[in-house]
């Protein structure tokens, strides 16, 4: 199989991984591509239906460097969402929220990096949260869904922001409570709003990027969300600043 | 709130085209207020409600472009683009109905900055109809050119989304792509090329580069005819790779990168 060419599951194939999620984690969790390509198909073949659809999923570059992953956690993230993104460049917005685009990708070409990238202690939790498609919260866990959604993030908010997309995506791949508080909620959608935060954080606010921190700011921002939509960046920056939360002691700073 | 615009619902729609059909100085001269007026009358009339219940919300008015254009021509468009994205930003195109979003913005704000913008548009004195329609109206993929707001808007789009393939940055690409219709017109019109915008940014570079030439019309135009028949492979083909068939492809071996140098 070229590793720019992969097969693209359809609703047969993903409910199949799904039961093997739950009967035989290790599979996935052993990053052996090769092998739970074979067990797919022999499941499927047993169910006489068909795992894939007919066309298949172009790549326009390798994502072969994804599995070089050496060590757990987000500290490859940044690097990783650019060759990504080359690789899926003009993806449609329809494709963007599918599971069986995101899932086709994890599970023929990045099971490596995925069993590197995050704890397997929990196998069947694992495999569900980082492999396969949890609706909109996949945008958060899927592996590469997520890689892709830290690029789409950091590269709208740099339309406003006065950071540019890479320094944004650094900030935004290397600490996850802000970006999970953040993308957590609705008014993640407006670009505006999300480069005012990161604005904020970057001006001498970093206690921001700490998930507590984040998260009273986002509670605070959310009372006033039916306001956002018709606010400009200063304005948004003024509300941010408003919500800042107040920082017990014991809590980082 | 002063952000908020009307936005137009079907029947609206049908009687500004109505009204541009027969009276289309009153979108050119008129100013919106007139605009708006006629609209509400001849909806009255009919029994009509020419508005969809609930209104377009800008981030921030767009008004002021209006009175902010000084000059006919694409001289002010990458100015006005930031202002019309940050006006709309949040907002997904795919998912809107881009006719009734930016006919509205057009009718009933920008109808004294279009006039301005196209004044001296030969189109103006021999077919006004039609000069309002290109303008005001949503016709199809190709408003993303010529419909007054929508192609401001789009303008950033392009430029936003190349930039994260190309050498240039967002602002270098905007003022280019602003400045340079020919070349910006004939890959709008090519569906493989707006939906790649890997594709879009070795294009960009590749005229950038020093083939200037690309700019003009006639040869981005026989460009993409050499582009066309290998399209079809583009999806699985990275920068580099592009950059080869882009560069193989330029209308006539003179203005090739390697022979000039």
């Amino acid at each position: 199989m070229s590793l720019k060419n992969i097969p693209r599951l359809n609703d047969s194939g993903y409910r199949i991984l799904s039961e093997m999620a739950d009967s035989s984690p290790h599979i996935f969790t052993s990053g052996n591509t090769a092998q739970l390509i074979e067990e797919l198909e022999q499941r499927a073949q047993r169910q006489d239906v068909s795992p894939y659809v007919d066309s298949k999923i172009n790549l326009k570059v390798s994502l072969d460097p994804l599995n070089r992953v050496d060590r757990k956690g987000p500290s490859t993230d940044a690097r990783n969402v650019p060759i990504l993104r080359r690789a899926v460049a003009g993806i449609s917005s329809e494709q963007v929220n599918q599971g069986l685009f995101w899932t086709s990708i994890n599970c023929f070409l990045l099971s490596p990096y995925i069993s590197q990238r995050w704890s397997t202690k929990k196998p069947t939790r694992f495999v569900k949260r980082h492999l396969l498609w949890m609706g909109k919260r996949g945008r958060l866990w899927n592996s590469a869904a997520r890689l892709w959604w830290l690029g789409e993030m950091a590269l709208r908010s740099s339309e406003f922001s006065i950071h540019s997309s890479r320094t944004l995506l650094t900030v935004m791949a290397n600490n996850t409570g802000l970006y999970h508080a953040i993308m957590d909620r609705k008014f993640a959608s407006n670009p505006v709003l999300v480069a005012a935060i990161y604005d904020t954080a970057l001006a001498g606010k970093t206690y921001l990027l700490y998930k507590e921190h984040a998260n009273e700011l986002c509670i605070k921002l959310r009372a006033k969300a039916d306001t956002f939509n018709v606010l400009d960046y200063y304005e948004l920056y003024q509300i941010v600043e408003n919500c800042l939360p107040v920082i017990a002691p014991g809590l980082p700073r | 709130m002063f952000n908020n615009v009307l936005k137009l619902n079907q029947s609206g729609y049908h009687i500004l085209e109505e009204l541009a059909e027969i009276v289309p100085y009153i979108f050119i001269e008129g100013g919106t207020r007139l605009l708006k007026k006629s609209l509400d009358f001849l909806a009255a009339k009919r029994n009509e409600r020419p508005f969809d219940p609930r209104d377009i919300k800008l981030k921030v008015p767009l008004d002021t472009l209006n009175t902010q254009i000084t000059e006919e021509g694409p001289g002010t468009d990458a100015d006005f683009v930031p202002l019309v994205r940050q006006a709309t930003a949040g907002i997904a195109m795919d998912q809107i109905d881009q006719k009734m979003f930016w006919t509205s913005i057009n009718c009933l704000v920008l109808s004294p900055y279009i006039a301005e913008r196209w004044s001296t548009s030969h189109l103006l004195k021999k077919e006004p109809e039609r000069f309002v329609q290109k303008h005001w109206f949503w016709m199809g993929a190709e408003s993303k050119c010529w419909n007054a707001s929508a192609r401001l808007w789009w303008l950033g789009e392009m430029s936003l989304r190349a930039s994260e393939f190309s050498i240039h940055s967002t602002d270098t690409l905007l003022r280019v792509m602003a400045g340079n219709v020919g070349l910006y017109h004939q890959l709008m019109s090519r569906a493989y090329a707006v939906n790649n915008p890997v594709l879009t940014a070795v294009i960009y570079d590749t005229a950038l580069a020093g083939n200037k030439q690309l700019f003009q019309t006639d040869n981005a135009n026989e460009l993409f005819k050499n582009l066309k028949p290998k399209a079809d492979t583009f999806n699985g083909l990275d920068y580099y790779e592009l950059c080869q068939i882009v560069e193989n492809s330029l209308p006539d071996t003179s203005m090739r990168t390697e022979d000039r140098q």
